[in-house]
């Protein structure tokens, strides 16, 4: 077993989405820094990255719709979920609201839903079917807890994405563990020595900030 | 309880004389017996309080009743003398002493307990050498059927097959010819499946775009297909580059399977199934029926509602309890009694656990059905055997655990 299965985690952080919106390819653009073909994941798999003082688990699952109690199982106690559709395929746009609301019932009460949208590489604004603003929309409709100021400053949980050209998909990364795991001079001191429990609701007055750490 | 004795049935038929009927008729025996205890003698309540709070103690008091009645029944005293093993051979079971061993006697007075018992140090098993080509061989007589068909099988599970006849061998492990089949027979075997396969093909080879539009269901799958071909195992020399032929193939067959068995269709995963079994083919209709034959066996995985995936991990759950209770209540108090994280082995069994030449001599030694054909649980207990320190010593929680089935 690798070292990095003693670690625990401070942030679960779950990808849903449809079969082939490119999951996988998000997950490795961001931890390995490269693109490649990705095998089709069966069942799940588990990713580990380290930022800042925190150790964050990425968990990638299935996009067959067999496997959807399985991801619902999987999804137990994520801080955060990211729900990836393809921009050039409407279906699974859909599919977010039609397959993925219920699956994330197990995860955390206040688990930060981020609408990412995926192979922006390949999108012709011209014959666009999800528009910016209808990510946007839904990325709101399914977070009725951000505040308002929240978003005036750091944005709607909205992204679109390019695994292929890496583009904003660091950003997108970078804003769930700056809302989730705000970094303050503070907060290293508090949890120092602790391991695994944090409280995802308390924020500090600088966490919605876009700092660099790592 | 009665699935855990189905599933070990067969490993008993190794044993001569304990048939896998003869096991379970007993069990079948003690429901009965106390029932009638309870029925017939309704000495008073106490009886039933009894059975409702202490269920398997006084099934198995009701069971010795039982013996002990049909012994003195059926048996003249000379026999049932016989049936008293020699002293020398029990004394070791008898002594106080056994290292490991605790007995309690307070929980269930006039039963003793035993709560812990420490099995003898496991016996070191060496691999045998995969079966050869001669000696392959050597077990065809002159019409080309072979000879000793178990011998031949307890060979594969001991040491696999030598890559070179493999593609030979697993015809036979996987239904593409009949074990008892003369060679005459598997020419016209052969014959057959050959013309059944391109009629398949043919099936959704002639059905046009304009046609496709309006069946949803094969666009679905066709597109489901598609994405999967080009994300399987294309790290392997067989399936690296871009514009490799294999990939047409791999999606050939996948495609005509899904006209063999369209109530199933296509799943995540299956893919992982066909891909060890073509490089080993190298055919296209020798791997599609290969491919039927191991999709067979665990195409209850790939069902809709997952009920082939659900029974068999609550059976790894049950052998468990019996085979490591401390591993198995540890996981039990940290939210993976459903071993929802042995999810993937069973799946696609271990393909995505192992290295690729490694999986083909597992599935050989498993697709022998020794010593039963649940064995691949088996294999799932022994490898959490394995990590048991590692999941004990860091206390690994709910989503270490998870993480455990992924490595």
């Amino acid at each position: 077993m690798s070292q990095s299965g003693k670690r625990k985690a401070d942030l679960k952080v779950i990808i849903l989405g449809d079969y082939a919106v490119g999951k996988t390819s998000l997950i490795c653009r961001y931890i390995d820094g490269t693109f490649r073909k990705q095998d089709s994941t069966v069942g799940a798999a588990f990713f580990f990255k380290p930022w800042g003082p925190y150790n964050i688990a990425v968990w990638d699952t299935a996009g067959d719709e067999r496997y959807s109690g399985l991801s619902h199982f999987y999804c137990r106690s994520a801080g955060a979920a990211i729900l990836a559709f393809d921009l050039n395929c409407p279906k699974t746009f859909e599919s977010l609201w039609a397959r993925f609301g219920s699956i994330l019932d197990a995860a955390n009460e206040d688990c930060l839903k981020v609408v990412v949208g995926t192979k922006s590489d390949e999108v012709d604004e011209k014959t666009r079917d999800v528009s910016s603003e209808e990510g946007r929309r839904l990325a709101l409709e399914l977070n009725p807890d951000l505040d308002e100021a929240y978003i005036e400053k750091a944005g709607a949980p909205y992204f679109e994405t390019s695994a292929l050209d890496n583009k904003n998909v660091t950003e997108m990364f970078e804003y769930i563990f700056q809302r989730c795991l705000p970094l303050s001079a503070d907060q290293h001191r508090r949890y120092k020595g602790k391991t695994s429990t944090i409280d995802l609701l308390e924020q500090s007055s600088d966490g919605g900030g876009r700092k660099k750490c790592c | 309880m009665k699935s855990l004795l189905t599933m070990c049935g067969n490993g008993y038929k190794t044993l001569p004389e304990v048939s896998s009927e003869r096991v379970s008729i007993p069990w079948c025996g003690v429901s009965r017996s106390v029932l009638i205890d309870l029925a017939v003698t309704q000495r008073d309540e106490g009886q039933v309080k009894k059975f409702i709070k202490s269920p398997y103690t006084t099934t198995l008091g009701g069971f010795s009743k039982v013996t002990n009645f049909l012994r003195d029944v059926l048996m003249t005293p000379e026999e049932s003398q016989n049936l008293v093993r020699p002293q020398s051979e029990v004394a070791e079971l008898l002594h106080d002493d056994i290292p490991g061993m605790e007995i309690s006697q307070l929980d269930e007075p006039g039963f003793e307990m035993v709560t812990k018992t420490k099995l003898p140090p496991r016996p070191t098993v060496k691999r045998g050498d995969p079966l050869s080509s001669p000696e392959w061989n050597a077990f065809f007589d002159a019409e080309g059927r072979i000879s000793k068909i178990d011998e031949l099988k307890d060979i594969i599970f001991r040491g696999g097959v030598d890559p070179a006849i493999r593609a030979d061998v697993w015809k036979f492990l996987l239904g593409f010819y009949d074990w008892d089949s003369c060679s005459k027979k598997r020419q016209d075997q052969r014959k057959r499946k050959v013309d059944e396969y391109f009629r398949m093909k043919l099936q959704w080879k002639t059905i046009s775009a304009e046609q496709e539009k309006r069946f949803t269901l094969l666009k679905e799958r066709r597109g489901l297909i598609d994405k999967d071909v080009m994300r399987t195992d294309r790290t392997h020399k067989f399936f690296a580059g871009d514009k490799n032929p294999n990939l047409q193939v791999l999606y050939d067959i996948l495609m005509t399977y899904c006209m063999y068995n369209f109530d199933l269709g296509y799943v995540q995963g299956m893919s992982d199934v066909l891909s060890p079994i073509l490089v080993v083919m190298e055919n296209e209709v020798d791997a599609f029926w290969c491919f039927a034959g191991a999709m067979e066996r665990v195409c209850h995985n790939f069902e809709m509602d997952q009920n082939g995936m659900k029974v068999q991990l609550s059976q790894i759950h049950k052998l468990m309890q019996i085979q490591d209770p401390e591993l198995c209540s540890y996981l039990e108090a940290h939210d993976s009694g459903n071993f929802y994280f042995c999810f993937r082995w069973i799946l696609i069994v271990f393909k995505r656990e192992f290295h690729f030449h490694e999986i083909q001599r597992l599935w050989e030694v498993i697709w022998t059905d020794r010593p039963c054909t649940n064995f691949h649980l088996i294999i799932s207990l022994a490898i959490l055997d394995s990590e048991k320190s590692t999941l004990l010593e860091n206390k690994f929680g709910f989503t270490e655990i998870l993480k455990v089935g992924l490595c």
